[in-house]
């Protein structure tokens, strides 16, 4: 290979054409020669400082790259969570003798006790691994492979011994005592099971004789993610020998270009005196003296402007540089790109010295097919924040969404970043509304373009202004094909695609062409997408109404726009213009799924009577009401739909209403044949009583005021029933409230008074109940109220609320008989007398005397 | 104590001063009964079959900058809480860090006996104490 960093002149045929080509290639000799030896004295009389040199080379170049990763946000450090063996795949590629040794040593520890014992029982063989002591320590590559070999086989020959026993009961029966056989079929399973868990480090041992890994994912799952923490945490701090790359920056090159541009990067596209294979000469010592090897990483394959030509001599150089022993080989790529533009790696020469890992990340974000633990996804959240510098105040219920999105993730981080946008504001965030977010993404993103030259604000916004003139026009939001959008700036484009996360390019079946594919553009994330159509279809002259009735019903990108165009709907600029959408059949339900994602501060009256209005209409709207309202107590952040809204929809209710939609919802259900014997009573609100039980400890609502907004919605569930218990309050609701009133006296005797005639009965009974057992620690009712529970008292009929008020009455008449006047009082000395006589009769009849009834009965009180 | 318990592999806590008959002794169960042998054998996977986590955080993942670093990222679904725990007992000098297959080699029998893994798990974790080992 004669690569060096000179144009080359092309051939000609005429005369002067030849002599000057052969001009220029003497002059390259000269000076290659003349490179070539200071090189070689340098490398001969100063060695140590030589590879010094070139480790430091190869150090900047990564560490540049990782720093255009950050710069541009593909890269967030300390988000990576190692939650499957992708990383620890790859540490073995790369240092596979060190991790050799890691794994023979495991392995070689491991003792079979247990099937052993059972063989011995079972009058078998017994099996261990016994690792010849010459393969307990590898020193070098070379080391590694034979050894790995020799272990590999003496693997499969392990296997192969232990005894074959599924499907071979009878057979086996017969040669077995009655009692060795059951110990055989109890533990029938055993012997696979050692014989998989052989399988395990089988598999790590053919890695370390692996060359390459090909790591293919869809797009958006973090493979970038992966392979600069791999390079930051890893190659760095491990000083291994690496250069990292992306596809693009190998476009429009061929087969020694690849090779040239390697160089370039590392010589930081000055140095041009040493040839490829010089460099590999250098790196193989320097692997020697290091006794490692040296990566070659290509993240994103699929950037490469000129895929089916890069895969064709992508090819050709890893199936020439993997004859060195010495080199490692990690690419990514997007799994559908890999599937169709780089067939040739599918079934390549260098097949056994290559693993793909197709769609790895599967298990990223999950553990054990579970959904990550909270403490992970805090984790997730705090580094994201952490990284971006997020310094406001994020409420629980906003990481929650945060940390199931990970585009939106990206954008909030952004926008609420001080790393990212000098001007985050700085508000407490207490909800997601999206059309806010998306809005201050695009401005902001708007105003960064500003100070990326070539580009200017008026590019940026003519170039989405196409995109989405032509989605509105085409009626085509997805897989926008190239070729349409032939007046945007191009460079622009390309450069949001690869800076940011608006776009994103996909290769789509071509219809016109069976043996090609086409490329096209999508947005990144949908819900965007809606937001700038919405956003568009306002801001021209567009006849919106006749938009929407336009489409066809099944189109499912309309209802995303119809979302964006109701949250604008709200906005007084566009209340009348979009007043419209409320005619649509689907209005009602439009209206409920996203009012609640609405800017508080664009809530009217007439959004809350509406709210109030499909309370009642459906039980599954007022169900979904309640489950957002009631967690709405931050009244001082959400001024106007809040959980006093459902404070005033249930005041409203009737008895029967009461009980079909809260009663129906929060009561405590009885369910015996659960699988928890002891948990047979069922109902969220149990688990919500035992959280207010723990703020009630914890926390102090008058420091936090808005707490007391909880504790009041309690006082309206106690009308509900517990099943278990034939139908009363839960217990639990009511010792809690107890605890509330006890501690917190004031507030909570406001909440008596506030809801002391509410209409629904079987509360109204329950509060009175409270005022009791208020009053029996402080009487601090005034004259005025007693006279107006006096007077509807008297008016009310015998049962359970006469008798509450009475009882609450005649305590506070005991305690200040001078709130009531004589006719009242005559009333209460007569409830007494007749009580007086009640008791006398009850006791006469136990016993005959009256000082010792009242003896007795004082003792029954105690 | 076992800190990690799951189908792949298991991280375990044990005192520096426990042998396989003190194991045994403190367990109270009759000497060769098919009990005792299933103890023996849990002991001889969590101590034989197993490489010591400290050893391996040293010769293989010297990436990172210590011991409590090592666990957070590669044993992410520890909690940070219980990753201070494994760390004071380690550095009270009383305990040892232990990594391996519990639930791969040993008899799953034994497992299916114990309702709920955690109840087995409770049990082990009573007998690897280091308090019980001092003397």
């Amino acid at each position: 290979m004669s690569s060096k960093y000179k144009n080359e002149v092309k051939n000609t045929d005429n005369r002067n054409g030849v002599i000057q080509q052969n001009i220029n290639i003497n002059i390259n000799k000269f000076r290659i020669s003349i490179g070539g030896v200071k090189r070689f004295i340098y490398k001969k009389v100063q060695s140590k400082k030589y590879y010094v040199n070139l480790e430091n080379l190869l150090n900047r170049q990564l560490v540049t790259k990782l720093e255009q990763f950050k710069s541009n946000h593909k890269y967030i450090p300390e988000v990576f969570l190692e939650l499957n063996d992708v990383k620890e795949n790859l540490r073995y590629l790369v240092q596979p003798v060190l991790f050799y040794n890691k794994n023979i040593n495991e392995i070689d520890k491991v003792t079979f006790e247990s099937l052993n014992e059972t063989l011995d029982t079972l009058g078998l063989e017994t099996y261990e691994l016994k690792i010849d002591k010459n393969l307990l320590n590898a020193k070098t590559l070379q080391d590694v492979s034979l050894n790995t070999n020799l272990i590999l086989n003496y693997f499969s020959k392990f296997k192969k011994d232990l005894p074959i026993v599924r499907g071979k009961r009878e057979e086996i029966e017969k040669s077995l005592s009655e009692e060795q056989y059951k110990l055989f079929v109890v533990n029938e399973t055993i012997y696979d099971r050692y014989k998989w868990f052989l399988d395990d480090f089988q598999k790590d041992f053919e890695l370390l004789n692996k060359s390459l890994i090909l790591l293919t994912e869809k797009a958006g799952q973090g493979k970038t993610n992966l392979i600069c923490d791999f390079v930051d945490n890893v190659i760095l701090k491990k000083d291994l020998p690496c250069v990292m790359f992306t596809g693009n920056e190998f476009n429009n090159l061929n087969q020694e270009q690849i090779e040239e541009m390697i160089l370039r990067n590392i010589y930081n596209f000055d140095n041009q005196d040493i040839t490829f294979e010089e460099f590999l000469i250098d790196m193989e010592t320097l692997c020697s003296k290091k006794n490692t090897t040296f990566t070659i990483i290509i993240d994103g394959l699929n950037e490469n402007s000129d895929i089916e030509n890069f895969s064709k001599k992508l090819y050709s150089f890893t199936e020439k540089i993997l004859n060195k022993p010495f080199i490692r080989l990690i690419y990514t790529c997007r799994s559908e790109y890999f599937n169709q533009r780089f067939k040739i790696f599918n079934n390549p020469t260098f097949d056994k010295k290559m693993l793909t890992l197709d769609n790895y990340m599967d298990m990223y974000h999950r553990y054990n097919k579970k959904e990550l633990p909270e403490y992970l996804e805090k984790r997730l959240i705090d580094s994201y924040f952490k990284y971006f510098q997020v310094k406001n105040s994020v409420f629980y219920n906003v990481q929650k969404v945060l940390v199931n999105d990970f585009l939106l993730l990206r954008i909030f981080c952004e926008v609420y970043g001080q790393k990212t946008n000098p001007n985050a504001p700085t508000v407490q965030i207490y909800d997601i509304y999206k059309d806010k977010l998306f809005k201050y993404y695009f401005d902001f993103k708007q105003e960064q373009i500003n100070n990326i030259s070539p580009y200017s604000v008026s590019d940026f916004k003519k170039l989405f202004n196409e995109i989405l003139k032509f989605m509105v026009e085409k009626n085509q939001y997805i897989n926008i094909p190239f070729e349409e959008l032939e007046s945007i700036n191009k460079d622009l484009l390309n450069h949001i695609v690869d800076a940011d996360i608006f776009f994103r390019k996909d290769l789509i079946y071509d219809e016109l062409n069976v043996f090609a594919n086409k490329e096209v553009l999508n947005f990144t994330f949908d819900e965007f997408r809606d937001f700038l159509v919405a956003n568009y279809l306002v801001s021209n002259k567009i006849d919106i109404k006749n938009f929407l009735e336009a489409q066809t019903s099944n189109n499912t990108v309309i209802e995303g726009i119809e979302k964006y165009l109701f949250f604008k709907s709200r906005q007084n600029l566009y209340r009348d213009k979009l007043s419209f959408l409320e005619g649509y059949v689907n209005f009602n339900s439009l209206f409920i799924q996203n009012i609640f994602s609405v800017d508080d501060n664009d809530i009217d009256i007439s959004d809350i009577e509406k709210i109030k209005e499909l309370f009642h209409l459906d039980f599954d709207y007022a169900k979904y009401i309640i489950e957002i309202l009631m967690y709405r107590h931050h009244t001082k952040e959400y001024k106007n739909l809040n959980i006093f809204t459902l404070f005033e929809i249930i005041i409203s209710l009737t008895d029967e209403e009461y009980d079909k939609i809260i009663n129906k919802n929060f009561k405590i259900k009885h369910d015996p044949y659960g699988y928890h014997p002891f948990e047979s009573r069922k109902g969220k609100i149990l688990s919500m009583m035992k959280q207010l039980e723990d703020i009630l400890e914890k926390r102090d609502c008058n420091q936090e005021y808005q707490l007391h907004n909880i504790f009041e919605f309690m006082f309206l569930l106690l009308g509900i029933e517990d099943e278990e218990e034939y139908g009363s309050v839960p217990y639990e609701l009511v010792e809690l409230l107890e605890k509330y009133i006890d501690k917190y006296k004031e507030y909570s005797k406001k909440i008596l008074l506030k809801y002391h005639d509410i209409k629904i009965e079987k509360v109204r009974i329950e509060i009175w109940k409270l005022f009791n057992f208020h009053i029996e620690n402080e009487i601090d009712f005034d004259k005025e109220f007693c006279q107006k529970i006096f007077n509807e008292y008297i008016e009310l009929d015998e049962g359970l609320l006469k008798n509450q008020q009475e009882y609450f009455l005649r305590t506070i008449y005991s305690n200040k008989s001078d709130f009531f006047n004589k006719e009242q009082i005559d009333h209460f000395e007569l409830l007494i007398k007749k009580d007086e006589e009640h008791r006398v009769s009850i006791f006469k009849y136990i016993d005959g005397t009256y000082k010792d009834i009242e003896s007795l009965y004082e003792d029954i009180e105690i | 104590m076992i800190i990690m318990n799951d189908r792949e592999e298991h991280i375990v806590l044990l005192p520096c001063n426990i042998t396989e008959d003190k194991f045994l002794e403190k367990a109270e169960v009759i000497k060769n009964s098919y009990f005792y042998r299933q103890l023996k054998s849990i002991y001889n996977v969590l101590t034989k079959s197993t490489v010591d986590l400290e050893d391996e955080y040293k010769k293989y993942y010297s990436e990172y900058e210590n011991f409590y670093e090592f666990l957070y990222h590669k044993y992410p679904h520890l909690e940070e809480k219980l990753i201070k725990i494994i760390v004071n007992n380690l550095e009270s000098g009383k305990y040892k860090i232990f990594r391996g297959h519990m639930h791969r080699l040993i008899n799953y029998r034994l497992m299916q006996l114990m309702e709920y893994p955690e109840e087995f798990e409770e049990m082990i974790n009573k007998l690897l104490k280091a308090e019980l080992y001092e003397n």
